[in-house]
């Protein structure tokens, strides 16, 4: 049973990485060929770095990743806070139920409904495109907003909700209290929701297909547009070096994490060698 | 703690982003912008050396030439009806279009478009070969190329293709192969409306002239007809097609047909020089019951930001007023490859001679697949008399020393008058409606996936039984606890 | 002094329901509107000076034999290839709950790193990999095999769906299974369960809500995809997205788009409710 569990697991894993390593594979391709590996060179990473489109939308990428992330982790934590003190039982229903619209539908819809609302914006007021960064900017804020005050709201109910109050009664203001009291306490849960709104963002295709122009494009918009011709392999250079981007950070933070709980754990052991020794020590 | 750890790798990597954005936002760029809209692979930009970016150069002649700085914007669409949508939601900035010739029909008539003026395009008059001066759509547009349909085929198949006459005919997209191979699966065709139905029509009149007894090509029923009977006659042809394509294809062609995964497809001539380019096992031919002949050329949309610096572009891709940046338009003639309207580059025996040369260029076909309504012949022997010239005089020959023949303008016009060819114009807004709707229900017909079907239909039952037989038990259940 | 504290109170509860505004504001302008946009396009049409004109037609071509069987195609796709999913991931899920607690960490990390890479990149991966002349082909022609036809069938479109949403049926059921204690099945072995029975009688109804997750979490976007059908398929089994792209990229028809998005969504929204109920009732007696 155990082999077979084996077996199983490594199977699914080599279906789930049998693109990547293909990928990561060709990168090293000497030849503009994606199916005969005709020898190993670097050309193609040399190609990527003298590129300036390239690296144009691969900016242009972070830049939005970051920038979107960041406001939807201000404005979804602050709606998080807002929403779990609502008493009110049906708007805090329909608070919820609309923002996790754009969880619960399709990205297309998505996407096409937000396009339609700035197509008609520029419509009645006459304006000359206003597509483009903006435009997704605001579409990636939205859709990564649920996310947000997902990741936050469990650390809010968790959190002891006598714990502002106290601050609030020692004389903090509201804000201070919020800003030395509260935000440290639900701290993980708002880096989670921001980490994820990264990955959301970075990953996006469909909703910043629909509400960009022709001149604003991020990587997967880039990737599209290159798979409708001949894609070469330089995309995949790119594709390899953010993968293991990707893959030594995560590395990286596994490693600080087993490390921190290790510490913890020494730390616990040593307190409670302490307090055996006082009780012991009390007994004598 | 391990999202914090990542996040905060993700903050410094912020941090490190941080004042490229100050000083891009705070440095107001000053620099104009100028929105050109192409066909994806229709212009060189390589920036390798001994490569020429057309946008570079163009940039560097409009500061020399105007004093100032300026910025193309490039941008590519794979099908006129994407440049079209994307025109009309004005979602984009565009300066500079260059679409085929029913689209800018259509733009014309639904003023879209800016009349351009010929004060600035100096170079007009003396370059644009006089066939295309002639054109309805003058006011509005400048041709950049034109060229025709033909077949893209794996050079093995040269004789399974041809008839008893050696002609070939566009049946073969239907899989129906003079000497019975079956190429099912490795056939592409058109993914835009007006190139899939045009291809059926062209053979819907062939094959109605030849029941009249009529010479083929004389008149055209099919292409342009407003009658939507004909349309759905062009549209049964297409639907019977479907089982033996791989797929409907634009630029994906590329791909396709340098990797060999697909043997035959139709495409524009001149972009068969591209893909032989990578893939020399390619073939061309014309069919024998004529194509299509279409030019694209350069428009200014009403709702262009720049158009006077988009006149400018237009008249830098003529070669500038006193043909200065001829090179650079010749090297770009030679990328692309296609036909050129441009009497500077088709007078010039150096393009000639580099585009029938065996080695650098494409061979002696070359002139024959993109002009062969020219006298083509004559044409390579004269270029075949340059090119020993040029050989003799070694590298630093001038042009201009030659003692042989020139080309000349009545060698292109028209002189062979056996090729078909039909023009597709713009319909009217009825028919296109009706086109259109065709177009959409072909495209809605799947390839047969009955397996899906059934399997869905299995796992569908299987859920329903389930929950049947749940609620049995939990009922019986019920009744004892 | 008890009064002032009331006030206080109530100041401060205001404070802080205010923090949501702007959030509601942006969910107003941005989720809100632009669904009721949807429906405005949805039952208008536009004339030649592009003025809009309220309608029926685009309904109406909707029922036409034109598009349900696009529906019927697309939701008969998703329905293959979640099921495949919920095969492949279920006994996955068990396994890596059954792991090293230390490595279960590291295996979960393996699941969704694939994920972080872009998603037209895997497929475009895939697509050399299965086409005429891609690296099975290849394979096979140098072992003397003949030349199999892998790409632009219905199989290769579920096989780009399963590939690219197997995580989202892995996690939901990894997490719920992970949290099942491990007392309830020493439970069940005690009161004479058999490995199966334990299987059947608790394993399974305690993962259900995972498996519900799951499902929608693979279904939503198996249904509304509009890449994935048309490279692997090499566009020849159009899905509801392509349809819904194509309106907006190459045909101009802004209302006919939205109506198609519409109608999708209106079905999603009674899949979700469907699969919830069903959730809900299985949960509440089973567990």
């Amino acid at each position: 049973m155990k082999i077979l569990s084996r077996v199983y697991m490594a199977l699914i894993f080599l279906f789930l990485y049998a693109p990547l390593i293909i990928m990561v594979l060709f990168s090293f391709n000497e030849a503009n060929s994606l199916s005969n590996f005709t020898g190993f060179s670097l050309k193609w990473y040399e190609e990527l770095f003298q590129s300036e489109e390239v690296l144009d939308v691969l900016y242009n990428t972070l830049i939005l990743a970051l920038l979107s992330s960041l406001i939807a982790t201000v404005i979804g934590t602050a709606a998080a806070v807002g929403i779990e003190k609502m008493r009110t039982r049906w708007l805090k229903s329909t608070v919820n139920t609309i923002s996790n619209m754009p969880m619960m539908n399709p990205d297309i819809v998505t996407g096409i409904s937000m396009a339609l609302l700035f197509a008609f914006a520029m419509k009645l007021f006459n304006m000359e495109s206003i597509f483009g960064f903006w435009t997704v900017l605001i579409a990636h804020v939205t859709f990564n907003l649920p996310y947000v005050i997902l990741s936050v709201v469990p650390k809010i109910r968790q959190m002891d909700r006598y714990l502002p109050e106290a601050a609030l009664d020692l004389g903090c203001t509201p804000l201070q209290s919020f800003f030395k009291v509260e935000l440290p306490a639900i701290l993980p849960g708002v880096l989670s929701g921001f980490v994820m709104a990264i990955t959301l963002s970075l990953d996006d295709f469909v909703i910043s297909y629909f509400n960009t122009d022709g001149d604003f494009q991020t990587l997967p918009i880039y990737i599209f547009g290159m798979t409708k011709r001949t894609v070469t392999p330089d995309i995949y250079s790119l594709s390899t070096l953010l993968f293991a981007g990707v893959l030594l950070m995560l590395i990286l933070s596994n490693l600080l994490q087993s490390h921190a709980e290790k510490k913890e754990q020494q730390r616990a052991n040593a307190m409670r060698r302490q307090a055996r020794r006082k009780t012991e020590g009390g007994r004598k | 703690m391990m999202k914090k750890a990542l996040s905060c790798l993700l903050l410094l990597l912020m941090l490190a982003t941080l004042p490229g954005v100050l000083t891009s936002c705070a440095l107001v760029e000053p620099v104009k912008k100028l929105y050109v809209y192409n066909w994806g692979e229709y212009m060189t930009l390589e920036s390798g050396e001994d490569e020429v970016h057309l946008n570079h150069e163009f940039e560097a002649w409009y500061e020399e030439t105007y004093g100032e700085r300026i910025e193309v914007v490039y941008s590519v669409f794979s099908s006129n009806e994407e440049m079209y949508a994307k025109l009309r939601n004005g979602s984009s900035k565009i300066d500079l279009i260059i679409p085929s010739e029913y689209m800018i029909e259509r733009l014309i008539k639904e003023e879209m478009l800016m009349p351009l003026d010929f004060s600035i395009i100096t170079a007009y008059e003396e370059t644009i070969d006089p066939r295309f001066q002639e054109m309805a759509t003058k006011p509005y547009c400048v041709p950049y190329t034109y060229g025709y349909l033909g077949l893209i085929y794996d050079g093995a198949l040269d004789e399974s293709l041809r008839d008893e006459n050696g002609d070939m005919s566009w049946r073969v997209l239907w899989n129906e192969i003079p000497d019975g191979t079956d190429l099912t699966d490795k056939i592409l065709t058109f993914n835009n409306s007006r190139d899939a139905f045009g291809i059926a029509q062209f053979i819907l009149n062939y094959e109605t002239a030849l029941k009249n007894d009529e010479k083929p090509g004389t008149q055209d029923l099919y292409v342009n007809t407003s009658d939507t009977s004909r349309w759905d006659k062009a549209y049964l042809l297409l639907e019977a097609q479907k089982d033996s394509l791989q797929a409907y294809v634009m630029d994906e062609i590329y791909n396709k047909m340098e990797s060999g995964a697909a043997l035959l497809a139709p495409y524009y001539a001149g972009d068969y020089f591209t893909m032989v380019d990578v893939n020399e096992n390619l073939s061309f031919a014309y069919p024998k019951e004529g194509t299509n002949f279409f030019y694209d050329a350069m428009c200014v949309p009403k709702s262009a930001k720049n158009p006077i610096e988009a006149q400018r572009y237009i008249n830098f891709i003529l070669g500038g007023e006193d043909g200065e940046t001829l090179d650079a338009i010749i090297a770009n003639a030679e990328w692309v490859g296609y036909s050129w309207p441009n009497m500077k580059v088709t007078m010039n025996l150096d393009y000639l001679a580099d585009m029938a040369d065996d080695e650098d260029g494409y061979g002696a076909e070359a002139l024959s697949i993109l002009y062969p309504e020219s006298d083509h012949e004559a044409l390579l022997a004269m270029v075949e008399e340059y090119a020993a010239w040029r050989e003799e005089a070694g590298e630093d020959y001038d042009p201009t020393d030659y003692p042989g023949q020139q080309p000349t303008i009545d060698m292109f016009t028209d002189v062979n008058e056996d090729f078909v060819t039909y023009i597709y114009e713009n319909l009217d807004n009825d028919t296109l409606v009706y086109a259109n709707g065709r177009w959409e229900a072909l495209k809605l017909t799947s390839a047969p996936c009955t397996e899906i079907y059934v399997l869905s239909g299995v796992i569908v039952l299987l859920l329903i039984a389930w929950a049947v037989l749940y609620a049995l038990t939990r009922r019986y259940r019920s009744r004892y606890y | 002094m008890v009064i002032q504290k009331e006030k206080m109170n109530k100041k401060r509860s205001f404070l802080r329901t205010a923090a949501a505004y702007p959030h509601m504001v942006w969910s107003a302008l941005f989720i809100v509107a632009p669904l009721i946009f949807v429906l405005y396009y949805a039952l208008t049409t536009e004339d030649a000076n592009g003025n809009f004109q309220f309608s029926w037609s685009n309904i109406t071509a909707l029922a036409g034999e034109n598009y349900l069987p696009v529906f019927f195609r697309s939701i008969c796709f998703a329905i293959v290839a979640t099921a495949i999913c919920l095969l492949l991931a279920y006994p996955l899920a068990y396994f890596l709950s059954k792991c090293k607690v230390s490595s279960q960490r590291m295996l979960i990390m393996l699941v969704m790193l694939p994920m972080w890479m872009n998603l037209l990149i895997r497929t475009y991966s895939w697509m050399n990999i299965l086409e005429t002349n891609g690296l099975i082909n290849n394979l096979l022609t140098t072992l003397g095999l003949p030349n199999a036809k892998l790409l632009g069938n219905g199989a290769a479109v579920v096989l780009g769906m399963v590939y690219n949403f197997l995580p989202y049926m892995i996690m939901p059921i990894y997490t719920v299974m992970s949290k099942i204690d491990p007392r309830y099945l020493e439970a069940a072995a005690d009161l004479g369960c058999n490995g199966r029975q334990t299987m059947l009688r608790v394993v399974f109804p305690l993962s259900v809500s995972g498996i519900i997750s799951g499902i929608t979490m693979v279904f939503v976007p198996s249904v509304s995809t509009f890449y994935i059908s048309q490279k692997m398929g090499n566009g020849r089994f159009e899905m509801i997205g392509d349809t819904i792209e194509r309106q907006f990229m190459s045909n101009y028809d802004y209302h006919m788009g939205a109506t198609l998005s519409l109608v999708l969504m209106v079905l999603i929204i009674i899949c979700l409710a469907v699969m919830n109920r069903f959730g809900e009732e299985d949960g509440g007696v089973l567990v």
